[in-house]
């Protein structure tokens, strides 16, 4: 039980991880029905500008995550307006290459400017883990955990209780009905973008410290992020930090009871029969045309 | 100068042009009425006025500035309300954030205190709306949706409001209570652009009318006029008023 209970708990870290990628593709996907693919080289870039800030110019992290939030956010607009902007406005879909290839040339860029060797990020908070009875936490998987909760929590409420969030929601549902309430849609679309890569870097902050620090650092987490945004439905932003604490912890359980090869290979086969079963998505709901 | 003049415009699906130099005039503190059958271009026509679609060519102007070229956003923040067909309420929404959406250029330069007057005012057109505040806008019925979407657009205090085909799938009751509703707001200055399919009931509250045929105005005159039109008698009414 106690084995159980410890690799579940760290799954679930991880899981919070996931989650707060995954909420990103659901950002962009509810007001414009656009994917940025390459949303795991955003949270590279977070990690990385916390590596230099944190590590090479010794910056408390308090200070490290609005900066990194912050420049994300506006890295999200100019990469919005080059890079798909264009193309939703052509009514092209080549928003599904261009957003990968940004994501390619952040790759590189991070390889010529910090080089291809990981290097490790001291954690935040304290290394000594923290115990629950028997079962042990890292201070930084607490921290991922509170952090990606608060975030949730901040969404939820900006998306149900601001103006603002009340207007996402009202381009998710059609953009041309916004339009005629003065909503500028096009800002909106904008604006779900850069939140979506600001989460991403948020994402790369916090899980630096656990990874390394390397240019791949977000390729996979990113793919996994996608998995989970596909099995809990897109437009399901709630379902989504519970479907990402949930793989979270069914990835560090089939490792730790099964075998950690296989454990890729399950994950992304239940994204495929989730597709299969529910293709709106576990929370999702199926969009109704009323007459 | 007329609060909204379209001049020749043109729209396009495509290869597909459906309205062909339509254009007209709507005077303040007047209701005009766009009558024609499926497919003629009348919900073409609205949706280019507000910025949905593009006209290819001519100029729609109101209050003198031409907003050809605007998005719907702009537009909608000039005056003009669309309440469009099928109502469109956001409906996982309740009805009290689909009217503050309404207000949503108000509220954001925080002028909270007049969304609140614009509230008792629909409360007073429409009182079933106060019953329904909290609820989400999708579980309402057809007829007290339809009575949301006209609130919706009211809160926008807007110059121009324009309705397209208000009455669709309403019960006669209801439709009768909605166009009484367009008379008062008519006689507190407002200025309506509707667009309806059942003929009788547009030329009741009109001041003038134009019909569309095949995307080109194929009549146009007062109300009374078109009323005792032998073709529009044949073509929509089946009996004069």
């Amino acid at each position: 039980m106690y084995f159980f209970l410890q690799i579940t708990l760290s799954g679930i870290a991880t899981g919070a991880i996931y989650g707060l990628i995954a909420v990103g593709y659901s950002l962009t996907f509810m007001t414009t029905k656009v994917l940025n693919f390459a949303l795991g080289m955003w949270v590279m870039l977070g990690g990385m500008l916390t590596y230099s800030l944190h590590v090479e110019y010794g910056l408390n992290p308090l200070f490290v995550l609005p900066i990194v939030t912050l420049v994300l956010f506006a890295l999200g607009v100019v990469a919005e307006r080059f890079s798909v902007f264009p193309f939703l406005r052509a009514g092209s879909d080549v928003w599904v290459m261009s957003t990968l290839a940004v994501g390619f040339l952040m790759i590189d860029l991070a390889e010529i400017i910090w080089g291809r060797n990981p290097t490790p990020v001291p954690p935040f908070i304290g290394k000594d883990a923290i115990y629950i009875g028997q079962v042990s936490i890292l201070p930084q998987q607490l921290l991922i955990i509170l952090v990606a909760c608060v975030m949730f929590l901040a969404l939820d409420v900006f998306y149900r209780r601001t103006l603002l969030g009340k207007a996402f929601r009202a381009v998710a549902h059609s953009g041309d009905v916004s339009g005629l309430m003065g909503i500028n849609t096009r800002r909106i679309q904008a604006l779900s973008y850069a939140m979506a890569s600001a989460l991403a870097g948020i994402a790369g902050f916090l899980v630096v410290p656990l990874t390394l620090a390397e240019p791949q650092m977000g390729t996979v987490l990113g793919l996994k992020a996608f998995a989970i945004a596909i099995i809990a439905g897109l437009a399901a932003p709630r379902g989504i930090l519970i479907c990402g604490l949930m793989y979270g912890a069914f990835e560090a359980l089939v490792s730790g009871y099964l075998y950690t090869g296989i454990r890729d290979i399950l994950g992304f086969s239940l994204m495929i029969l989730a597709l299969f079963l529910k293709p709106e998505g576990v929370f999702g709901r199926r969009q109704e045309e009323r007459v | 100068m007329p609060l909204l003049e379209v001049q020749d415009i043109h729209v396009a699906y495509g290869e597909l042009e459906v309205v062909r130099g339509v254009s007209f005039t709507v005077e303040r503190g007047e209701i005009v009425t766009i009558l024609g059958s499926n497919g003629a271009g009348k919900t073409t026509t609205l949706r280019s006025i507000v910025g949905l679609l593009r006209s290819t060519n001519g100029d729609i102007r109101f209050d003198g500035k031409s907003i050809r070229n605007a998005a719907a956003h702009e537009i909608a923040n000039l005056g003009l309300a669309l309440v469009p067909e099928g109502r469109q309420l956001f409906p996982e929404h309740t009805v009290r954030e689909n009217l503050e959406l309404g207000a949503y250029r108000r509220l954001r330069s925080g002028k909270r205190s007049e969304f609140v007057d614009s509230l008792d005012e629909i409360f007073e057109l429409f009182p079933r709306v106060r019953e329904r505040l909290e609820q989400p806008a999708g579980l309402l019925s057809g007829g007290e949706q339809q009575m949301v979407a006209i609130a919706r657009a009211l809160v926008s205090r807007p110059q121009l409001l324009l309705l397209d085909e208000p009455s669709l799938g309403l019960a006669p009751i209801m439709v009768r209570s909605i166009f009484d509703a367009f008379v008062k707001l008519k006689s507190r200055g407002l200025t309506i652009l509707l667009v309806e399919q059942m003929a009788w009931l547009g030329l009741e509250i009109c001041d003038r009318a134009h019909v569309l045929e095949g995307g080109t105005l194929a009549l146009s005159g007062t109300a009374r006029e078109l009323a005792y039109n032998p073709r529009v008698i044949e073509a929509y009414l089946g009996t004069a008023l």
